[in-house]
């Protein structure tokens, strides 16, 4: 069973600090929660009505190198996914909607995009809607947050004792 | 919090979608519909199989696809309190 490793190790060297200081797993998934790398993009052919150019398309995503990995949330606190504004326009994902939702300061609007995930450690690619958010600009630590949408059909174990997370398909 | 260069390019199908609302409520209620231009694709099940024929068809749009009835989307929490911790 493939199992992506989404916390933190026992002790780590925070970057760039001098003298070295050192943080717990156990803060760093307090400070930062569970986290996963994984490719962001839109591939036609992975909705292709044809289950077989879906199998050769998914075939391919995984014989080829990421192109790009972004840091992402597992947001089990949020229904759908979101991603970063800039990113779903560099990535030149399909606009599907442009909708009034509750923001920071009340109602807001919200592009949504939609896209193809793939989880870098599992091996495995899911597909569905993301709401473009400006999550940098922000000073969020990911570039995407995924919601429960995503994770129908996986495990998720939690140890908030020593930092580990473990998400398995 | 969206980028004014894409906030118009689904007028048309917005438009459309909220004209023909009062009838995708009777007839579709929480079907995933699809809208190119002023006119109306179709009614699917799931988003993936909406997604699936607008792509076929269009490729990456711009399309509608929008779930009848569905809630409007909410900014999740871990945003929210980031947000508002840095504003």
């Amino acid at each position: 069973m493939p199992i992506a490793n989404c916390g933190f190790p026992p002790v780590s060297i925070i970057r760039g600090s001098n003298p070295p200081k050192v943080l717990s797993g156990r803060d760093a998934l307090v400070m930062k929660g569970p986290t996963t790398a994984v490719e962001i993009g839109f591939n036609p052919d992975l909705f292709h009505s044809d289950p077989a150019v879906v199998q050769q398309a998914i075939a391919s995503a995984h014989a080829q190198p990421p192109s790009q990995l972004v840091e992402a949330l597992i947001d089990t606190g949020a229904g759908d996914s979101c991603i970063d504004e800039d990113l779903a326009q560099q990535l030149q994902l399909p606009l599907i909607d442009h909708q009034d939702g509750s923001g920071i300061g009340g109602k807001e609007k919200f592009n949504v995009y939609l896209g193809h995930v793939r989880i870098a450690a599992l091996g495995i690619i899911q597909y569905g809607r993301f709401m473009g958010v400006k999550l940098k600009a922000g000073n969020q630590p990911h570039q995407a947050l995924l919601g429960r949408t995503l994770f129908q059909g996986m495990l998720l174990v939690y140890d908030g004792r020593d930092g580990s997370v473990r998400l398995a398909v | 919090m969206a980028a004014d260069t894409t906030s118009n390019v689904l007028g048309t199908e917005i438009q459309a979608y909220e004209k023909k609302l009062p009838e995708l409520e009777k007839v579709y209620p929480g079907k995933f519909v699809v809208f190119k231009g002023e006119e109306f694709i179709g009614a699917w099940d799931t988003l993936n199989a909406a997604a699936a024929e607008a792509v076929a068809r269009f490729g990456r749009g711009p399309y509608l696809i929008r779930q009848v009835g569905a809630p409007a989307p909410t900014l999740p929490a871990s945003v929210l309190f980031r947000q508002r911790a840095i504003g």
